[in-house]
């Protein structure tokens, strides 16, 4: 009885596990049945355990230790950065609402506060220590409006100028080393 | 350590999960990136490149894939857009710096290296590396990282039909030539 040749793809599939049922039992009729068939099967199953045998690619050290290193200063510059970010808006902020604090007149809006949230009929009955020296630093910014207002300024422009900086070198930095 | 507590542990700064990671991926980077770039130098270049891209992209990695998966994929991502932007160097000079190399590996081996480049492995390798680039990336993630179609097309971007195609036709081709120039019984050993 003669029996028909498997097909590479046949003999792939079979070896890949990917043959089920009437299919796989017709594959291996096959095999047992024609040398021819057994010949092929050994060479893909030779080839398939070379191919396994074949791995030789694995990265030296010196790159895991250079990526370690890399990813260890992007975290540094990354958390600096943060910090640097977070202080500037902040001191920013500051200097913005000290301005406008010194622009407008806000004792109307203290006073409304205290009288309602703290219900104290007026200001002038604070007589804390804390109360009286904001009342102090109130009536001296007041006073000095407008050196108030140029030093915050100031204060802004320097802190943008800083986090700006900070940009730029780094994308300097990031130039120069590539990454 | 599973994939989530090794995520987790990195974004948390843990650089020793790093390590882990990087231990764990190794070969797998390697693999597609050394079967897709020739050039030893711009290797290792590329593999650093991987990942310190999948260190910054790992807080958005959503578990939706294997992290193997994920990273293969960055991996051959980094590889293409780095021989897209070398083509004109690369296609010109690598196959000759190939061949220099090639040439020299062979001149300078020892008698004990002749020996055990006689070796099938070896004679296997050597044929998978003059097999189309992407048979070759093909062959190395499912025998050596035994990923499944889907996974390969995944990385690949090619539909699973094609992977299982690419991969019947470059191991049929690898066998004829293997065949072709070796005895069977040299094969078989």
């Amino acid at each position: 009885m003669s029996v028909a040749r498997l097909t590479d793809e046949q003999i792939q599939d079979y070896l890949d596990g990917n043959l089920t049922g009437e299919e796989l039992r017709q594959v291996e009729r096959m095999i047992a049945f024609n040398p021819e068939n057994r010949r092929m099967v050994e060479e893909y199953q030779a080839l398939f355990g070379h191919l396994e045998d074949s791995a030789v690619y694995s990265l030296p050290p010196s790159l895991e230790h250079s990526v370690l290193e890399q990813v260890s200063m992007e975290r540094r510059q990354s958390r600096w950065f943060g910090h640097l970010t977070v202080a500037a808006v902040g001191v920013f902020s500051v200097a913005v609402l000290v301005t406008l604090a010194m622009l407008i007149d806000l004792r109307p809006l203290v006073t409304w506060f205290t009288e309602r949230a703290l219900l104290l009929p007026d200001l002038s009955e604070l007589t804390t220590p804390f109360y009286s020296m904001i009342d102090r630093l109130a009536a001296f910014a007041v006073e000095h409006q407008t050196s108030f207002a140029l030093v915050s300024v100031a204060v802004g422009i320097l802190m943008l100028f800083s986090s700006l900086d900070s940009l730029l070198l780094g994308w300097r930095i990031r130039r120069v080393t590539g990454h | 350590m599973t994939e989530q507590t090794l995520v987790s542990d990195i974004l948390t700064g843990n650089p020793e999960a790093f390590r882990t990671f990087m231990e764990r991926y190794n070969s797998l980077v390697a693999h597609v990136v050394y079967r897709l770039v020739p050039n030893e130098a711009d290797r290792q270049d590329v593999c650093q490149d991987v990942f310190v891209k999948a260190y910054r992209n790992l807080k958005g990695f959503n578990f939706e894939a294997k992290l193997s998966t994920w990273l293969a994929r960055i991996a051959f991502n980094t590889a293409v857009n780095h021989l897209e932007k070398r083509r004109v160097d690369l296609y010109d000079d690598v196959t000759a710096e190939h061949q220099h190399f090639e040439d020299a590996a062979v001149e300078s081996r020892s008698p004990e290296e002749t020996v055990a480049a006689a070796d099938a492995a070896d004679r296997v390798r050597r044929e998978i590396d003059s097999l189309p680039v992407l048979y070759g990336t093909i062959l190395a993630l499912y025998h050596l990282e035994d990923m499944s179609y889907k996974e390969i097309g995944d990385i690949l971007q090619l539909p699973d039909g094609t992977v299982k195609s690419y991969l019947f036709r470059a191991r049929k081709m690898l066998k004829d030539r293997l065949t072709t120039t070796y005895s069977r019984e040299e094969l078989c050993r």
